[in-house]
């Protein structure tokens, strides 16, 4: 398929409705005030509940999204993968923060209450790796993956979509999640390891 | 897709968040007690050098879809100073203070700096340069 010219007057942009799905933030505010109050009352099930439920959705999401869904979707025709995109990225836009601030905030408050962040525990140390593995995420997740995704959503709303654009952005984004989703192995690993 | 030379702005904005990444986890490994701050000052110094870099780099590009830039930089500062200020204030919460506080504070900004300027070079480097 020919790529049409990606840049095009502003003003010919089609009136769409917000980047972001609004209807999702009523229950994501809903999970993020529940971690508040958690964090607030140092209530130990809650707080692993949101570690773990967290974790284990930002690990499969990361896991799925690099290696099942980027090979699929590399084998789809343009206008299709556009589609996809179109329905799949405003999604994720939302969904991926919620579960990195579940994770993180509760893990945070879990290592502090159970000793692990004191430089005197055993062990501390897996605590300072898997904090390495985190920061290392994050840098991916903040530098590239994210602006990635914010581009393609742009581009997606320009009343002719570049395919060569959005295939660009997405190649970067399920790469970088294909990144993380190796580090989220070697994070298993430590987490496992501080747990037993 | 038009191809235009652009700057290392990703590339040099992601190095400048690893200084910041490395210098908090430098100091939260130390926890509960203060960690010496050599290390952690070296790496604002570094993130605020390069991001100083990518700002200088990025302010000489003429043919840029700035009204797009700007758009998105001001919603994403906005969204990312709400995230900082939860963060300065549990800072203050623990009673952080005195040279640790700054240098947190530091990094903060520099986080807070990075991330909107990375989505917003990103998303207008796709765009009309003309508004």
């Amino acid at each position: 398929m020919a790529a049409t010219v990606a840049v095009e007057a502003p003003g010919e942009a089609r009136p769409l409705g917000p980047i972001l799905p609004l209807r999702a933030f009523p229950p994501i505010a809903a999970v993020l005030a529940g971690l508040v109050v958690a964090i607030a009352g140092n209530w130990e099930w809650a707080l692993t509940f949101y570690h773990v439920v967290g974790g284990a959705l930002w690990t499969s999401i990361d896991l799925f999204v690099g290696f099942v869904i980027g090979p699929i979707l590399r084998s789809l025709p343009v206008p299709a993968r556009i589609e996809f995109t179109r329905r799949f990225m405003p999604k994720m836009l939302v969904i991926m923060p919620t579960v990195v601030t579940m994770t993180l905030g509760a893990g945070f408050q879990l290592a502090r209450l159970s000793g692990h962040l004191s430089t005197g525990d055993p062990r501390h140390a897996w605590v300072v790796v898997s904090m390495g593995v985190v920061g290392l995420m994050a840098v991916v997740a903040l530098a590239l993956l994210s602006p990635a995704n914010l581009a393609v959503l742009f581009e997606l709303r320009k009343p002719r979509p570049d395919p060569l654009v959005i295939q660009t952005l997405m190649r970067r984004f399920v790469y970088a999640a294909g990144v993380t989703g190796a580090l989220q192995v070697a994070t298993l690993v430590i987490m496992t390891r501080l747990a037993s | 897709m038009s191809e235009r030379r652009l700057p290392p702005v990703t590339q040099l904005g992601a190095a400048s968040m690893a200084f910041v990444a490395i210098g908090v986890i430098y100091m939260a490994a130390y926890l509960p007690k203060r960690a010496p701050l050599g290390i952690a000052i070296a790496m604002v110094v570094c993130a605020a050098g390069l991001l100083a870099l990518n700002l200088l780099l990025l302010s000489r590009v003429q043919e840029f879809a700035w009204w797009r830039f700007w758009q998105v930089m001001r919603w994403g500062a906005l969204a990312y100073l709400v995230v900082a200020g939860m963060l300065e204030y549990t800072f203050l919460y623990d009673r952080t203070h005195g040279p640790l506080l700054v240098l947190m504070t530091i990094m903060l900004l520099l986080f807070t700096t990075n991330v909107p300027l990375l989505m917003a070079f990103t998303v207008a480097r796709y765009q009309a340069v003309d508004a």
